[in-house]
């Protein structure tokens, strides 16, 4: 077995991860805004946003789904020592971890059912940057509306012509985050 | 030389006045970083109806625990019961030092003592109970 670096875990825990879990649900309470969360250094490829997501919300009662650019011993590995999460595959994981193309290929994750529509998968999706862009993002949570630089309106991955169903996403580049409920609308402008 | 699982057992279940003794005598000082900084939480034990039956719940138990590398990569993990954040960290940095090269040390002050502190323990323990044994001269026992 190699050696693997368990190293990067949170350093003060409760403290920490109160602060992130305060962060992403800013998040997605306002759809779109860009917010740094930190206290995490990762193994690679994983970001730091994307592993403090993991390590606030994940344990022995959660499942994640890795894409294939992600997936390594090491990762898993470091999951495991930190979180107790279990792997699973897109139809059963509560969380999904890749980039946003790798995601965006799977076939199908975890939509919920109509009197558990929470019962889905979480997307967490990494791009090389976050900026605003020409992804135009409306509804609860925004005043008005909000940007992000997008490359399409990703509805063969969010389904939300089956609302109250669907998948929620983090999106996440370095230690910045996003979100978007299945509630906002996305247009590509 | 034990095994690891059985050698954490050992450091799990070491007193804790003992093992601070023994470590502080010992004079073993690795430079380390800490992994998991030292957590205490709790567990649930689990039982065997009858011993070798159906698993139960037997009750929760309070426990330390904490995870360090050595300077030279070596991963250990420290777990102990009770309220015991310095020892667990200590126990952490034994669990390392005994996949080196450092653990005959490790084992001769440390690991030995215990067990044999232990031994002592448990036949305290057995006499006592042995003592309260009454012969019955005038029944034949069923043995």
């Amino acid at each position: 077995m190699q050696i693997v670096s368990l190293s990067g875990g949170f350093t003060d825990h409760s403290k920490q991860s109160a602060t992130a879990f305060r962060l992403m649900l800013q998040a997605m309470a306002r759809p779109g805004q860009i917010y740094r969360i930190s206290g995490v250094l990762p193994p690679q490829p994983m970001s730091v946003a994307m592993a403090v997501i993991l390590l606030t919300l994940c344990d022995q009662d959660n499942s994640v789904y890795i894409a294939p650019t992600y997936q390594s011993e090491t990762v898993e590995q470091w999951l495991t020592f930190h979180t107790a999460v279990s792997f699973a595959d897109p139809q059963h994981a509560n969380f999904a971890i890749g980039s946003w193309g790798e995601l965006a290929a799977v076939d199908g994750f975890a939509y919920g059912d109509d009197q558990y529509p929470e019962l889905s998968t979480t997307l967490i999706c990494e791009l090389p940057a976050l900026e605003s862009g020409n992804l135009r993002i409306t509804g609860p949570g925004i005043a008005t509306e909000n940007w992000l630089n997008l490359k399409d309106d990703a509805s063969s991955l969010r389904r939300p012509e089956l609302f109250p169903r669907g998948v929620d996403m983090f999106l996440t580049a370095g230690d910045q985050i996003a979100a978007i409920p299945r509630s906002a609308k996305l247009e590509m402008c | 030389m034990l095994g690891r699982s059985e050698w954490l057992s050992v450091l799990a279940k070491a007193p804790q006045q003992l093992f601070e003794d023994l470590w502080c005598s010992s004079d073993l000082d690795p430079s380390y970083d800490i992994i998991r900084p030292a957590e205490i939480g709790g567990i649930m034990v689990r039982g065997r109806m009858g011993g070798t039956g159906d698993p139960f719940n037997l009750g929760e138990m309070t426990v330390s625990r904490a995870s360090v590398k050595l300077s030279c990569g070596t991963v250990g993990h420290g777990y102990v019961k009770g309220r015991a954040k310095t020892m667990a960290l200590r126990i952490a940095l034994c669990d390392a030092l005994l996949q080196t090269a450092d653990a005959n040390k490790v084992d001769a002050k440390i690991l030995q003592p215990l067990i044999e502190a232990k031994l002592t323990s448990d036949q305290e323990i057995a006499d006592k109970a042995a003592a309260t044994k009454v012969d019955f001269f005038t029944l034949v026992r069923g043995e």
